[in-house]
């Protein structure tokens, strides 16, 4: 009982790790590609933004999709997990900052997050409190690691054998039906 | 922990050189065209208080009509000439709702969302030479800004930016008309 009982968690622990990977991972790829559309546009919003020299803009819009896009297919296939996980966390940081001195200042602003996907749309509460949730998820793979199914994980990269050991030894559920 | 810091590093790098090669690759990192924001004269023949013929299409229409007094911002006096005189296109920038809960008569819904997959048929349909002004709610509001800024990149080479926007229109008792336009 007790084995099953602490498979279970170690099972849990990975699926909610790479839950995290998916969705803070994902959330970068989907809006670096949207940002990729237009970098006119993002260069607009990052202006409308009056949190960066104009003068910098520019550079920022090429450099700021690449960084997530990199950072988002590296965190989605769990290589090196921490790491990429840090960056998106600094990333979705930069980004809840950013969002939360537009609201108050009181700005009517576009977040551009997204690009045409939620077609448009000023900053609201939401957009911070969704910023919020990845950036949670990242700080959680960040601290964790990738769980049992990244790469990381397949290579014995930085995951501590006793838990790969505790994922690797627990019995099938057939198994567990039967001791009962 | 090192490997990782290292790692966190490296990625950054990645990323930043990566951003910085395409930039220069594509177009050597430019801003897109700055909006212009003084409004140009009306024609001398207009006289800016003449009464305003509304357009007379939906029936919530609050029309009022006043000369504009001396007190009142250059641009927006420069607007009303423009506007009585139907020498410019309006372009409205805000959001559907507000354009549909109140907008100066005549103008185009054209927000920034407009441009982003395609270029709308509302721009297509105007001459490049074509005067057009465009706002938005004025104070921190940047979407004028962008619409302009986007109108200018695909050619337009008369747009300009009405900065104190749609409050300030409505606040000075001018013409305004609810619901979509015809």
């Amino acid at each position: 009982m007790k084995k099953s009982g602490c498979c279970s968690c170690a099972v849990t622990g990975a699926l909610l790790l790479t839950t995290c990977r998916f969705v803070a991972g994902g959330a970068l790829v989907i809006a670096a590609i949207m940002k990729m559309k237009d970098f006119s546009a993002l260069m607009l919003s990052m202006k409308a933004f009056e949190l960066v020299p104009e003068a910098v803009i520019p550079a920022f819009s090429y450099m700021l999709p690449w960084t997530e896009i990199v950072c988002g297919v590296l965190l989605v296939y769990g290589i090196w997990s921490r790491a990429s996980a840090g960056v998106a966390a600094l990333l979705y940081a930069v980004f809840t900052f950013a969002l939360a001195s537009v609201l108050a200042r009181g700005m009517k602003v576009d977040c551009g997050c997204f690009g045409a996907l939620t077609g448009g749309g000023e900053i609201d509460g939401l957009s911070i409190v969704r910023n919020l949730v990845f950036l949670a998820m990242s700080i959680a793979v960040m601290v964790r690691g990738g769980g049992a199914t990244a790469i990381d994980s397949l290579l014995g990269d930085g995951v501590p054998a006793s838990r790969l050991d505790r994922i690797s030894s627990c019995p099938a559920p057939r198994e567990t039906e039967s001791a009962r | 922990m090192s490997r990782h810091i290292l790692r966190f590093v490296l990625i950054l790098a990645v990323g930043i050189a990566a951003g910085l090669v395409h930039g220069l690759a594509v177009d050597g990192m430019k801003m897109p065209p700055e909006a212009l924001v003084t409004l140009p004269e009306a024609p001398v023949s207009h006289v800016p208080d003449q009464p305003v013929d509304v357009a007379p299409a939906e029936p919530e229409d609050v029309a009022v009509s006043e000369a504009p007094s001396a007190d009142l911002d250059p641009e927006l006096v420069k607007l009303k000439s423009h506007f009585d005189a139907g020498t410019a296109v309006l372009v409205d920038a805000r959001s559907r709702e507000d354009y549909v809960a109140g907008h100066i008569p005549g103008a185009i819904y054209g927000p920034f969302e407009d441009f982003i997959d395609a270029i709308p048929d509302w721009f297509n349909a105007l001459p490049l030479d074509q005067l057009v002004f465009i706002y938005c709610d004025g104070g921190d509001c940047h979407a004028s800004e962008a619409v302009a800024s986007k109108m200018k990149e695909l050619g337009m080479e008369q747009v300009y930016v009405f900065m104190p926007g749609y409050p300030a229109w409505q606040a000075a008792g001018f013409p305004v008309t609810a619901g979509e336009e015809p």
